[in-house]
Formats: C-alpha cells, sequence, structure tokens
C-alpha cells in the first residue's frame, strides 16, 4: 500500500519548479443586500427561501415566528398534539434507526439567504432526527440568523461557544447544513418530495434566544 | 477510443430518436436556474475569482494541505490512506470490506468511484454494492454507466425508468400513464416520476435504516476536505448520503486529492457556488461536514491516479480545481447532442475531455482522442465556476499530443499543409480556394467525405 510520506515526496518533486501562490488575499464578500439586515428582514428572507421549498401540496408556512422559547415550545407541542411519543425523535434519545413521525433539533446557525439550518449532529443518534422523520422540527431563535453561506463560514469559524467547538481542530464533530426537504429530479428532472429524508422542514423562529436544554423538556 | 471509435459513438447517440431533446430539455432547465441566481448575487463574479484563486493557491501548496488534512483527520480519528492508482484504490477499498465483514455495500454518488471502476471490483470479490442515489440506482440496475456528472440518468425517460423498474422488482405494474395507451401529459409524467422516485425509496429502505446493520459498509466520495480541520464535506439534495454515511460501522471516502481545501471559511464560497451551477438550486439540501465517525471507524482513500504528474503542468494544472458541478456539460453543444457514454470514460463532457486523458497509466492512449472532440465554443469556459478555461486546456492537449506524435497520420499531415500554406501567401489563397469547394472535392475523395460528414463549413 502507498504512504502519505512517499505521495507527498513525489507532490513536491512534481511542484518543484511551481510557484507556491500565497493565500488569496481579502475576505470573501458576503452578500451586499443583506449586509448590516436587520433580524426581521433576516427572517423575512428565511421564510421566503423555506416556502419556496415546500414540496408539491404542502401550504403549510415553513417558518413558524414566535415571540420567546416557551411560546417556540408551546407550538411545537400543539403541532405533535395526538402523536405518539414513541414517534417523536427529541435531542437526547438514543433510538434505533428507522421511520418516524417528527424529529426536533436545535441549530447553530440560521442563513437567511439560502434558507438553510446548520445543525450539530454529534453522533449516530443524534442524526434520525433531521433524517429518518416525515417532519423535521427546527426550534431555534432569530439571534442564530446570519446573512448568507459565506457570512456562516467564516463567522463561525472564529466565534467562540458551540459553535467553535464543532470546527475546532481537536476532535471536530459533524455538522450538517439542511436546506428544506430531502429531494430528487432524477427522473426527467421531475422534482419529487421527499427522496431519502423528510418530507417537511419547519423552523418555530423565537424573537428570544432558545435554550438548547429547553428542548429536552418537551419529552416531559 | 479512437477518433474513429469517438465519432462512430457520436454518431449513434445522436441517431438515438429523441435523446438530444430529452438531454436539452434536462440541461436547460439546470442553465435557467444558474443564469438566474448568478444575475440575483451580486457577488458572483468575484466569488469565482476567489474560488479559482483559492484552488489554485490549494493546487500549489498541495503537500501542505494534505499533510494537515490527514493530521487533522487522524486527531479525529479517522484513518488516511493513499492509492496510487485505480487498481490500489479498488484493493483497498475491497480489503476495508472485508475487514468489516460487510456483505451489502451502501454506495453514495461518487465519480471517483466509476474513475476506478470501483462496483465491478466489490461485485468480483464477492460484495453487493448497492447504489443509493436515485440517478446512481437507475444506471447501476441498467448496467450502464452514469452519463452525467450530477444528473446520471439524464439520458432516460420515464417510460424507460417505468420498464426498468418493472423488470428488476423494483415495481409490480407500470405507472397508469406509462401504460400502453396511458394518458401521457405532462402532469400524469409528473405523477409516474413521483412514483417510480418513490418506489426507489421504499425499495432502498431496509438497507439505508440498516436492517443488515452489521453487515454493511458505506462508501461515498468527498466534495470538499478541509485541511485546517480534517472534515470530509458531501453534498446531495436526497438524505442518501447521510445514510450511508451514518449508519454503517464502517465508512470509506474515495477523494482525489485534489479535493482538498485550506479552511473551513474557503467553504462559504465554494457552497455558494457549487449547487447554483450544478442543478441551478440555492444551495442542496443536504451538506455533510463529517469529522469524528458516527461508526466505528471511518477511512479516507486518497487517490493519486495521475493527478500528481498533472501537478506538473503549472498553470494547466488547474484542470484539477474542477468541483464537479456538471455546469460545462449542461452549456456544451456536443454534450447535449451525444450525452455523456459518447465520451468513453468516467467524466463526460467537456471536463471530461481534459481531465480524462490525465488519469491513469493509460489516459493519453484511451482518451487522447477527446481533446480534439471539441468545437472550442467556449460557453463551458464562461460557465464554470472556478473559471477553468476549458478551450484552452483543450488546446493545450492538442499541441501537447500533437508533439508526442499521438495523432494520427491524417491530423499530422492536414496540419503540415496547414502551416506550409499559412507562411505562403500564395498557397493560403489557392488553399482559400480550394477549401470553399471542398464539398465538391469530396466527392471525389471519400476521407475528404468522411471528413465533411460531421462538419459544416463556413458560408
Amino acid at each position: 500500500m502507498s504512504h502519505l510520506p512517499e505521495l507527498l515526496d513525489r507532490i513536491r518533486g512534481a511542484l518543484a519548479d511551481g510557484e507556491r501562490l500565497p493565500y488569496p488575499a481579502g475576505e470573501p464578500e458576503g452578500r451586499p443586500d443583506l449586509a448590516g439586515a436587520d433580524r426581521e428582514s433576516l427572517a423575512a428572507r428565511i421564510s421566503e427561501r423555506l416556502d419556496a421549498l415546500r414540496g408539491p401540496g404542502d401550504r403549510e408556512p415553513a417558518v413558524l415566528r414566535v415571540p420567546d422559547a416557551a411560546a417556540a415550545l408551546r407550538t411545537v407541542r400543539e403541532a405533535l398534539e395526538g402523536v405518539p411519543r414513541a414517534e417523536v425523535l427529541l435531542p437526547g434519545d438514543a433510538r434505533e434507526p428507522r421511520d418516524y413521525r417528527a424529529g426536533v433539533t436545535g441549530a447553530l446557525a440560521l442563513v437567511a439567504e439560502t434558507g438553510s439550518v446548520l445543525l450539530e449532529v454529534p453522533d449516530r443518534d443524534s442524526a434520525w432526527a433531521s433524517l429518518a422523520v416525515e417532519t423535521h422540527w427546527v426550534v431555534a431563535g432569530e439571534d442564530l440568523l446570519v446573512p448568507d453561506l459565506v457570512t456562516v463560514y467564516s463567522g463561525l469559524a472564529a466565534r467562540a461557544g458551540l459553535a467553535a467547538r464543532s470546527f475546532r481542530r481537536e476532535n471536530p464533530t459533524n455538522l450538517v447544513q439542511v436546506t428544506g426537504s430531502s429531494r430528487t429530479a432524477d427522473v426527467e428532472k421531475i422534482v419529487v418530495v421527499p427522496a431519502h429524508g423528510p418530507t417537511r422542514l419547519r423552523v418555530v423562529l423565537s424573537r428570544e434566544p432558545v435554550p438548547a436544554a429547553a428542548l429536552r423538556t418537551l419529552a416531559g | 477510443m479512437t477518433t474513429t471509435d469517438l465519432a462512430a459513438a457520436a454518431r449513434a447517440a445522436v441517431a438515438e430518436p429523441a435523446l438530444g431533446a430529452r438531454v436539452h430539455r434536462a440541461t436547460a432547465h439546470a442553465i435557467e436556474g444558474r443564469l438566474r441566481l448568478a444575475a440575483e448575487d451580486p457577488r458572483w463574479e468575484a466569488l469565482r475569482e476567489r474560488a479559482r484563486a483559492l484552488k489554485r493557491h490549494a493546487l500549489a501548496n498541495l503537500d501542505r494541505y494534505l499533510q494537515e488534512f490527514a493530521r487533522n483527520a487522524g486527531k479525529a480519528g479517522v484513518a488516511v490512506s493513499v492509492a496510487r492508482d485505480a487498481a490500489e484504490a479498488r484493493r483497498i477499498v475491497v480489503r476495508l470490506a472485508r475487514d468489516a465483514g460487510a456483505r451489502v455495500i451502501l454506495k453514495g454518488k461518487s465519480m471517483t468511484a466509476e474513475e476506478v471502476g470501483l462496483n465491478e471490483a466489490l461485485e468480483a470479490a464477492g460484495f453487493r454494492p448497492l447504489e443509493t442515489d436515485l440517478g446512481e440506482f437507475i444506471v447501476q440496475i441498467a448496467g450502464e454507466p452514469p452519463s452525467h456528472i450530477t444528473a446520471p440518468a439524464i439520458h432516460r425517460d420515464a417510460a424507460s425508468i417505468a420498464g426498468l423498474f418493472l423488470e428488476k422488482g423494483v415495481i409490480a405494474e407500470l405507472p397508469p400513464a406509462l401504460r400502453p395507451g396511458g394518458a401521457a401529459g405532462r402532469a400524469e409524467v409528473e405523477a409516474a416520476a413521483r412514483e417510480l422516485s418513490l418506489a426507489a425509496r421504499r425499495f432502498l429502505r431496509r438497507d439505508l435504516l440498516g436492517a443488515a446493520m452489521g453487515h454493511t459498509m458505506g462508501v461515498t466520495g468527498a466534495n470538499f476536505l478541509v485541511a485546517e480541520t480534517g472534515t470530509v464535506v458531501l453534498v446531495e439534495n436526497e438524505g442518501n448520503i447521510r445514510f450511508t454515511t451514518t449508519t454503517p460501522d464502517v465508512h470509506v471516502v474515495l477523494a482525489g486529492i485534489e479535493k482538498v481545501i485550506p479552511r473551513m471559511a474557503d467553504l462559504g464560497v465554494f457552497l455558494s457556488l457549487l449547487a447554483p451551477s450544478s442543478t441551478g438550486q440555492r444551495q442542496s439540501a443536504y451538506v455533510s461536514l463529517l469529522g469524528r465517525p458516527f461508526g466505528k471507524r471511518r477511512h479516507v482513500v486518497l487517490l493519486d491516479n495521475g493527478r500528481v504528474e498533472t501537478l506538473r503542468l503549472g498553470e494547466e494544472s488547474d484542470v484539477l480545481s474542477c468541483i464537479r458541478c456538471g455546469a460545462c456539460l449542461n452549456v456544451c453543444p456536443v454534450y447535449r447532442n451525444v450525452s455523456g457514454h459518447a465520451y468513453g470514460g468516467a467524466y463526460p463532457g467537456p471536463i471530461g475531455k481534459v481531465i480524462l486523458p490525465h488519469l491513469g497509466a493509460d489516459g493519453r492512449a484511451r482518451h487522447g482522442a477527446l481533446p480534439f472532440f471539441s468545437t472550442l465554443c467556449g460557453a463551458c469556459a464562461d460557465a464554470c465556476p472556478v473559471r477553468i478555461p476549458i478551450p484552452e486546456r483543450l488546446l493545450g492537449w492538442r499541441a501537447r499530443l500533437h508533439a508526442e506524435g499521438r495523432t494520427g497520420w491524417r491530423r499530422r499531415l492536414g496540419m503540415r499543409l496547414f502551416a506550409a500554406a499559412a507562411r505562403r501567401p500564395w498557397a493560403f489563397r489557392v488553399g482559400g480556394w480550394a477549401w470553399r469547394r471542398l464539398p465538391w472535392l469530396a466527392r471525389l475523395a471519400p476521407p475528404l467525405r468522411r471528413w465533411l460528414r460531421g462538419r459544416d463549413l463556413p458560408s
């Protein structure tokens, strides 16, 4: 089997006569039309984007705006009323992989321009809530809204706390950026929802921050 | 493939009823989306420029970034190995499958796996590779290679897919619209497409959810490898790659060495370009950023297969910057008429013509005719999100192949005659006179007649 040092030696040989170009100067640009946008504008943009990504026949709003964490939890409880607890995946649940009715997660960031939600998926158990469910519910505060992808990736790389843990060099965790429902267009470019993942993505967007631990109270 | 083989494959593809129309319709959708999103984003050209600069920097410092990637991936518990060529890549993945005790190999769509012929090797070793992306699943059960980088079954219509699904037991009966005499309006075809897609979901569900857990291994490619964090980045719409990387105990990533990017902050640039260029979407449904293994092990196999030698070409090595979006295929007048199979390699379209001859020990011999299979119209360069000047690279290949004596005697004679005429004004005038009468002369000379069969002379 070939080894990395041997590969690196061959690459050095191939590059020996070439110029070692420096890292490009400057910073990548964020969307100028969203630079300095207030939370209201960002919330409106992500709502518009996620509504556009709903599957055929789905008329419910993709983003539900609420005043605070308590209202956010109430909204999710009401939506899941009548759904057996065994059919709902909450943060911290360790369940076998199968199809569930609903999964609830928090978020690390919400990207207004693309309608994307960035999630931490530290282990296999936590993956199913955003993957093997009919509806994936995201509960997050407007404080997590960022304008665009360039901002989220350059910003998160530098931020402290949970986000930085996801990007640190030592033992980095797993992240997933989710944008709308799972879909395919492999038959004559006709968009079909769902493909292998959820049919619906719903974001409950709170004006106040939502503590990560609050989601566990949904279990009670 | 020789020039003659290539021309024959192209003629057969052009003669195939409705193929060109189908590919034009499918690619038009992606082109329209890309142009709309690019026009909406005031940074589009700046992003393309930065993406090109980042890729060129990464390639010019590839040793440093691969070392950094391997170090950081190792800290996250990910093993990294190197395959010098396709055969070694196949051996490594087969060995990993044996070590894992796997029977079923869940596959996420991977052009690199196509490049090395991984499915054939897995099957020969007694494993069952199962493509989980719908387009790849369709071509796998049809026994065909993919015909587009991001839309593998672009050459097939709903009726042919339904027939295939029926034959292979994916569906029990044809969707109503696709039965003989069924209504075949757009709405009915859309309903049939939905039925077929959901049938594939049901068919693959047991394996994706891990009913055979402990007996599966997942194999994917990688869209990007982030050196700074050792992260493997995978982009998809269906969720099948998320299952493939999550359910099995062992996940193997087969990635070309050129997939490495320096920093996590660079990812925002590439992701802002990839989905719009690929499918005309603002963003794909899922981007997985994988650090620690979900199961017991993750193993990254870094593939060379001719890439290191390509680095010797200096600026021309920028063909390795390709992010496999397929935008150049979508706009190419040749690809849109002949589809992907005519190219005879894993990477069809304009980018395939400049990459395939680099790959493997026999890349030049197998694919040396491809750089001549182009109109040099430049649409590919305009569409490329990382600004690879593909027409220039095609010309570079033509010059290189000519200098190496790999072009046929007719082409060499033709070039010699042209060079002689171009140096003498009187000969150029006579040549011009003869050129204008070429259709008439061709009646006398069969080789000229063949040459003219696929060409229209300027009036």
